[in-house]
């Protein structure tokens, strides 16, 4: 019967074998590319040699080409017998077929019921970032990155979600401010940040992250909700970011190098007053005053050039101006920065082996003078089948960096600090022209610290990995990861006597270096199995344990008096030796499992129970778990003639996830051995315990839309979330009796949702290399509200937490602006605003709205033409605000008289109050005024801006170029990162995102415009 | 085929049990738990000593605790206002930094001591036993004298109220203290002496009679601040008992005249019962006392100035903006006397002329002792009645100053006195009772413990 029909109508149907090559577009062949015949389910895998074969029965079928990280080709036969298809690698492609890895297994993205996402390789290959997650900024929907110092060496903050918890180890609390102020680090976690999952090793420290050479990564997950996280258990309350370093690929041996150079520019967007603005305002402020009988400019000029007591002697805490100096302090620190960035790597390996080789070199000699930075990264990765059953894989990598570093935070050895207060009428140089002027602002000359001083940095970092994966029977799989990571960091200070921190040490040059090693490591085993039971159903389930310790030991020597010129502590007499070390563990078991039905109906499920040695022995285990759906709706029959519906998935997930991170130890109280008494070995009371801290608990939901529609031209994901986070591991003030002032305690909840959308739209197609536009947008909005509190409303510096604001709002007294008949500040007595006090002291603080965005995200568009093409970023962040701690000093209105560090802002000059009836916000100058209130809106600013983040022409030279060289891709591009921002609020004088997580931003390096070129070659 | 799944599954669950309990048992390298903190007499003897190290702490005996007794008297004057309101007699705020430390550093020791003192009475020390017993008796003892600073500067004096039933000091749950999170309340004063009694005595039970170092306390040491105690209580009779016990112990003589003034700057003297050993590595920098004395930032009024004969040695320890009780301003590593014998001989002086009558001529003979140690030249007390009270408080103004006595004394004696208040030297009459002799209860202290309330704060503030 069959083969009468056949015959009958062979003409028609006659089945049709369609073979051909697969390669990529350096042509390499591709291996293990997917081949299916469009809207059936009949489909093949290209061979090792990119190979294929498949038979249709129409002429008019299309076929469908699909490979991981490569764009989804469809050709359509046409009556072709021979089909060789190039794949591009796809960029930025929200593609149906992605794997998303969460570091325990693949999933395609179709069978995914949680919110995953990777990030795509443009914002961390062959661009120029120091640290990665600068670059990661605005590349998925729900991650939030704040670039909030531009050191070299800073690490940006970055959370997923929103704020979920209200500490983290390391930040020390940020209940009391912005987490800059406790360590003056630039480098260090943030409160809530993710886990980090660089190639199996768990980490919570940004550092880690950022030692790794961006060129090596082949993905960088984002896991966002309990079902994509919650196999991360006790860590994963804030998300996780999985990390996996490229491994080699089949085919022929393939070198690649790429190359970016460039400058990049100081941003400064605050201005001083120069030497003559200053000197107008001394004398206006000393008529202002009446200070000593000063009425007339003749009066307050002699007294500018000779300031003198009442008793007529000279008042040396006023030092004469000297009109003839103008100095820019700013302009004298900043120079040029000079980027350049080399790598190359080798790939290639056949028949189940396969290697990638790859040694990089970053230097970044920063805008701001003597502060500079560099990388070597070298990484080796060897992946061989020992027998058909084991597959083993290894990896090494190393890292050394440098950095020479200036000093943080508000303290004014903080040239950024100093160049804000020194008088302009100061010399940088004494009369010889070459030593420094030490003779003002405590012998803290800002350019003299920045070059005479000391701080460099250097890290070493060595990371590896073996795996292994035996195949006990088909489906079967028996798996072990063991992966470390060994860092070493090295600080070394040097003051010397002269000038700054010598100086203020009795004259004494001191030096401090200060060694720490971390070793971070985890091991891994597990039981996977794969089955397919009749045609429909698939099971995936695996069952593991895993265990991961964290060592981490300093040593610390402080000596003084090294002699003039000394780069060791060798002539040195010590001041202080002291070692630290703390240790933590957590170990875990875990069962995980997936099923679904013809990929149309998706169920998963997981478990996970974790001890954590952070807790006591009996509140040290948790169980964490999640449940997730998905229905892939384009796969129903209903759906099938739906023309316009490519993908539509819905899916939806719940689940728990924890956060242990207090301090190792932090459950009990200590006793600290390091200070002896009379010489006697002695242990005293250091910190308080509670034995019954437990895990802070984060329950989320998530609900998504996965949606590819209109011959894919737009396509995109929705997420709407809420996590609700209980038992917050707070570190709140106790009473003294304890021992200590603050105490562990789970303590209140809160709550983030939001709403998450990722769109996809092709502007313009085109099949002929023509004109092409591509957009992509990510927009996310989170609302973060505190739930729960067991007391009174907790203020803390300049916030309040109090039951329904964001965890970020801000208490502060209201500033009323200026009075215009007397040049007076004014203050709003209460919220009501109705009435004004010229005395913050008869004023009321009340609430001033959050610090946190509404929304953020950014929108992207790659218009490309034959071989050129154009890329532009835009990145937003909208509706937050930003308070500047030190606007009261920067703008100071004569408190600070003549002193050596009076200088006010350019802002002041231009817009102070000067007679009866102007209308300004800035306040009369008055020589002996008092400082404006630290705690009042006057320094509270709205933080919405737009920046173009990057903005890059490429251009690919075309195949029929290079047929005939040794060269199988060459690109070149033209980058600028961060070349234009538009702030909302003009009288914000910081860059917006210097206000990081807390919005309480603080004098720091300014962000910089780079500009660079870049040259990719593979032979 | 089943071998290799038995083989697999073995090793598998080998792995399983090696993540097991012990691997999540982290000790700190340079740090106890407070579990582990006594595990023998060794950890016990470290531990102890720890208790000492609170003592040195610059927010307690090593300068803000001995500097507030003067300077809220009217021995001394700041002259800058590091103590801000406190100096001016004004209502200080409850939210001062320094406050709080003071009450934190105090409230730390209590912690300390009663943690240590919880761990070392659960544990059998063998044949160390009585090397052990020393060491808790000197841990019952410190933890009173912490007490009994907390009541003396956050509380009225003993005889405030007829039954001594105002608030006093905080009184810890000592079973629990170190594991949970404790909140402890406001005891009566009269509890808070009861407490303070109880656990001298307890320590002198168990404490050795070892006096070779005066850094460490012992039987004569304890001795002589519960003799303090007494005093403090207004209970003449064991007041002057104990004080006397420790006199005639025969291990202490008072400094000559020729070596008064210089043997400040001495480590210990004859007459040191107890000190608070201080090293040039522990020195508390520019908040140290022999800095804040140098300076200076805080010196003698000049009532107390007038107070003094020009012949008596004790004047030379007034110079001009200073006092030198802590001459070691550079290395800012003078000891603190806690307790020394010339106190004894006027808590015994007191104590004698409160009980009247025939004890009179004994406690002139004490006060003689210390006038005319200093001044020979100087007519000896004759005086009995209310005038040897007065003469007593008068003596001891003198000698005990920049000790961190004055204050303790007017309070409890209910006079009134004149405060001079910073560097403008601005009279403040300051009569009995005043809501501001004793600090307020730190703000943070409220709103931290839930066992005290705004209603607990002292009043006033």
């Amino acid at each position: 019967m069959t083969s009468f029909i056949v015959i009958a109508f062979g003409f028609n149907i006659q089945a049709q074998t369609i073979k051909g090559k697969v390669s990529d577009t350096n042509g390499v062949t591709l291996p293990g590319v997917n081949v299916i015949i469009k809207g059936t389910n009949n489909g093949v895998s290209s061979d090792f040699s990119g190979n294929y074969s498949i038979t249709t029965s129409s002429n008019d079928a299309i076929l469908v080409f699909s490979f991981v990280g490569f764009t989804t080709q469809e050709i359509e036969i046409n009556g072709q017998l021979e089909i060789d298809v190039v794949l591009s690698e796809s960029v930025y492609e929200l593609d149906a077929v992605n794997l998303i890895s969460n570091g325990y297994e693949r999933i395609s993205r179709n069978k995914l019921t949680g919110a995953a996402e990777n990030i795509d390789k443009s914002f961390f290959e062959n661009s120029y970032k120091t640290t990665l997650q600068e670059g990661l900024q605005g590349s998925v929907a729900g991650l939030q990155i704040f670039s909030n110092n531009n050191h070299p060496q800073a690490i940006p903050e970055v959370i997923i979600r929103g704020v979920g918890s209200a500490f983290q180890e390391g930040v020390g609390l940020i209940a009391f401010g912005s987490p800059k102020a406790v360590t003056g680090n630039p480098a260090m976690n943030t409160p809530g940040s993710p886990l980090y999952v660089i190639d199996g090793v768990p980490t919570f420290d940004g550092r880690d992250l950022s030692t790794i050479n961006g060129n090596d990564i082949a993905s960088i997950t984002v896991l966002k909700d309990a079902s994509a996280t919650s196999i991360y258990g006790a860590r994963a309350a804030n998300g996780v970011i999985v990390v996996e370093t490229k491994s080699g690929k089949s085919g022929k041996s393939r070198i690649t190098y790429s190359s970016q150079f460039g400058s990049s520019e100081f941003t400064e967007m605050n201005g001083r007053a120069n030497s003559s603005q200053l000197k107008e305002l001394y004398k206006e402020g000393l008529i202002n005053a009446n200070y000593l009988g000063i009425t007339n400019d003749a009066g307050a000029e002699a007294f500018v050039n000779a300031p003198y007591r009442s008793n007529g002697t000279p008042d040396t805490s006023n030092k004469p101006f000297n009109s003839s100096q103008n100095t820019d302090w700013g302009k004298e620190l900043t120079r040029n920065g000079q980027l350049s960035q080399h790598n190359i790597s080798a790939s290639g390996g056949k028949d189940g082996n396969y290697y990638y080789m790859s040694l990089g070199y970053l230097k970044n000699d920063s805008p701001v003078k003597e502060i500079d930075f560099d990388r070597v990264n070298f990484k080796v990765k060897y992946d061989t089948k020992l027998s058909q059953k084991l597959n083993v894989s290894t990896s090494l990598g190393f890292s050394k960096a440098n950095s020479n570093n200036h000093e943080v935070g508000t303290s004014y050895y903080n040239p950024f600090t100093s160049i804000n207060r020194i008088r302009p009428d100061f010399s940088i140089y004494n009369a010889d022209g070459k030593t420094y002027n030490t003779g003002f602002n405590f012998a803290v000359n800002p350019l003299g610290i920045l070059t005479d001083e000391t701080r460099k940095v250097q890290t070493n970092d060595f990371r590896g990995a073996l795996n292994l994966n035996y195949e006990i029977t088909p489906g079967l799989t028996f798996e072990t990861a063991l992966s470390g990571d060994y860092e070493l960091t090295e600080n070394y200070d040097n003051f010397p006597s002269y000038l700054g921190k010598g100086y203020n040490n009795s004259r004494k040059s001191y030096a401090i270096q200060k060694n720490t090693n971390v070793f971070n490591w985890n091991a891994r085993a597990l039981l996977r199995y794969i089955t397919q039971i009749g045609d429909d159903h698939n099971l995936n389930i695996f069952l593991g344990s895993e265990g991961n310790a964290v060592d981490v030991r300093g040593t610390n020597v402080s000596v003084e008096n090294m002699g003039v010129g000394s780069e060791t502590l060798d002539n040195g007499s010590t001041i202080d030796t002291y070692t630290t070390r703390n240790e933590s563990a957590i170990n875990s078991l875990f069962l995980n499992a997936n099923y679904d039905f013809q990929e149309k109906y998706l169920v998963t499920a997981s478990l996970r129970r974790d001890g954590s040695s952070r807790f006591g022995e009996n509140s040290r285990y948790g169980n964490f778990y999640a449940v997730g759906f998905g229905w892939n709706l384009h796969k129903e029959d209903f759906t099938n003639d739906i023309e316009a519906i490519n993908v539509l998935k819905l899916r939806t997930s719940y689940g728990m996830t924890g956060n242990d991170q207090i301090s190792a130890y932090g459950y009990s109280g200590t006793f600290s051995t390091t200070d002896p008494y009379n010489g006697w070995s002695a242990a005293t009371l250091s910190s308080a315990g509670n034995a019954s801290i437990s895990w802070e608990e984060n329950v989320t939901f998530d609900i998504g839309f996965d949606f590819s529609l209109f011959n894919n031209r737009i396509s995109g994901f929705l997420d709407y979330y809420n996590r609700k986070t209980s038992k917050l591991l707070y570190n709140l003030p106790t009473s003294g009796l304890n021992g200590d002032n603050y105490v562990f305690q789970n303590f209140g909840g809160m709550e983030n949702s939001g709403v998450e959308l990722s769109l996809n739209t092709k502007n313009i197609i085109s099949k002929t290399n023509g004109l092409e536009w591509n957009s992509w947008i990510n927009l996310s909005s989170n609302k973060n509200k505190v739930t729960e509190l067991d007391s009174d409303n907790i203020i803390s510096q300049r916030h309040i937490r109090k039951i329904g604001s964001d965890f970020n709002t801000l208490i502060l007294y209201g500033w009323a602006g200026v009075d215009p008949a007397t040049g007076n500040e004014l203050y709003f007595t209460d919220e009501s605003k109705t009435e004004t006090t010229t005395s913050v002291g008869s004023a009321k603080k009340f609430d001033h709205g959050k610090t946190t965005p509404d929304f953020y995200g950014s929108f992207t568009n790659i218009i490309s033409y034959r071989n050129f093409s154009v890329t532009a970023q835009l990145y937003s962040s909208w509706g937050g605000q930003i308070y500047d701690v030190n606007g009261y000093a920067q703008n100071d209105n004569g408190y600070r008289r003549m002193y050596d560090y009076s200088n006010t802002s350019k802002y002041v000059y231009d817009n102070r109050w000067q007679k009866p009836g102007d209308i300004t916000n800035v306040p009369m100058y008055k020589f002996g005024n008092s400082f404006s209130n630290n705690y009042s809106s006057r320094w509270l600013h709205d933080g919405s801006y737009v920046r173009l983040k990057k903005l890059e022409l490429a251009y690919s030279f075309p195949n029929n170029l290079l047929e005939n060289t040794f060269i199988s891709s060459m690109r070149l591009h033209v980058s600028g990162d961060n070349l234009w921002t538009y702030v909302k609020d003009d009288t914000l004088t910081n860059d917006p995102e210097i206000g990081g997580i807390t919005g309480i931003a603080s004098w720091d390096t300014p962000l910089s415009k780079t500009f660079y070129l870049g040259l990719n070659v593979s032979f | 085929m089943k071998k290799i799944y038995l083989i697999t599954l073995a090793s598998f669950f080998t792995f399983l049990s090696c993540t097991k309990e012990e691997f999540l048992d982290k000790d700190p390298y340079n740090l106890l738990l407070s579990e582990n903190v006594v595990t023998n007499i060794e950890s016990l003897t470290s531990a102890t000593y720890g208790a000492y190290n609170n003592f040195q702490n610059v927010y307690y005996n090593n300068s803000y605790v001995p500097i507030l007794g003067d300077m809220m008297s009217d021995n001394v004057n700041a002259t800058w206002s590091l103590l801000g309101n406190i100096d001016k007699y004004a209502p200080t705020n409850a939210t001062d930094s320094y406050v709080k430390r003071v009450w934190d550093q105090i409230g730390k020791q209590i912690a300390h001591t009663s943690i240590v003192i919880r761990e070392a009475e659960a544990l059998d020390f063998g044949g160390d036993q009585t090397k052990a017993n020393n060491l808790i008796g000197q841990l019952y003892v410190a933890r009173s004298l912490a007490y009994f600073d907390m009541q003396k500067l956050f509380a009225q004096p003993y005889n405030f109220s007829s039954d001594a039933s105002h608030l006093g000091a905080t009184i810890v749950d000592e079973n629990i203290i170190g594991d949970e999170i404790i909140n402890p309340a406001r005891a009566k004063t009269s509890v808070v002496y009861a407490k303070i009694i109880t656990d001298i005595q307890k320590g002198i039970t168990l404490i050795g009679d070892d006096t070779s170092s005066a850094y460490l306390l012992n039987k004569n040491s304890a001795k002589a601040l519960l003799s303090r105690v007494y005093l403090y209580k207004e209970d003449w009779t064991n007041a002057s008992t104990l004080a006397s016990e420790v006199i005639n112990s025969g291990k202490y003589s008072l400094v000559s005249n020729a070596t008064y003034v210089a043997s400040w700057a001495a480590e210990t003297t004859t007459e040191s019962i107890f000190s608070i050993k201080n090293t040039e590595t522990d020195n508390g920098g520019t908040s140290a006392i022999p800095y804040l004395y140098g300076r200076p930032r805080f010196k003698a009024t000049p009532d107390l100035v007038s107070a003094i004969d020009a012949d008596d040695v004790r004047s030379n320890l007034i110079a001009a903006n200073k006092a030198l009780k802590y001459p070691a301003y550079s290395t800012r590593d003078n000891n603190t006397p806690l307790i020394r014998l010339s106190e004894l001989y006027l808590i015994q002086a007191e104590a004698l002329a409160e009980l009247g009558g025939a004890s009179e001529a004994a406690a002139r003979t004490a006060l003689n002792m210390i006038l005319l140690r200093s001044n020979p030249a100087a007519t000896a007390y004759t005086e009995s009645g209310q005038a040897l009270k007065d003469a007593i408080q008068h003596e001891k103004r003198k000698e005990l100053m920049f000790e961190g006595h004055r204050l303790f004394d007017l309070t409890r004696k209910k006079k009134s006195f004149t405060k001079y208040s910073t560097s403008s030297l601005v009279p403040i009459t300051v009569s009995y009772p005043n809501n501001y002799t004793i600090l307020p209860i730190p703000q943070a202290e409220i709103d931290a413990n839930t066992s005290i309330s705004q209603s607990d704060q002292n009043t006033g503030y």
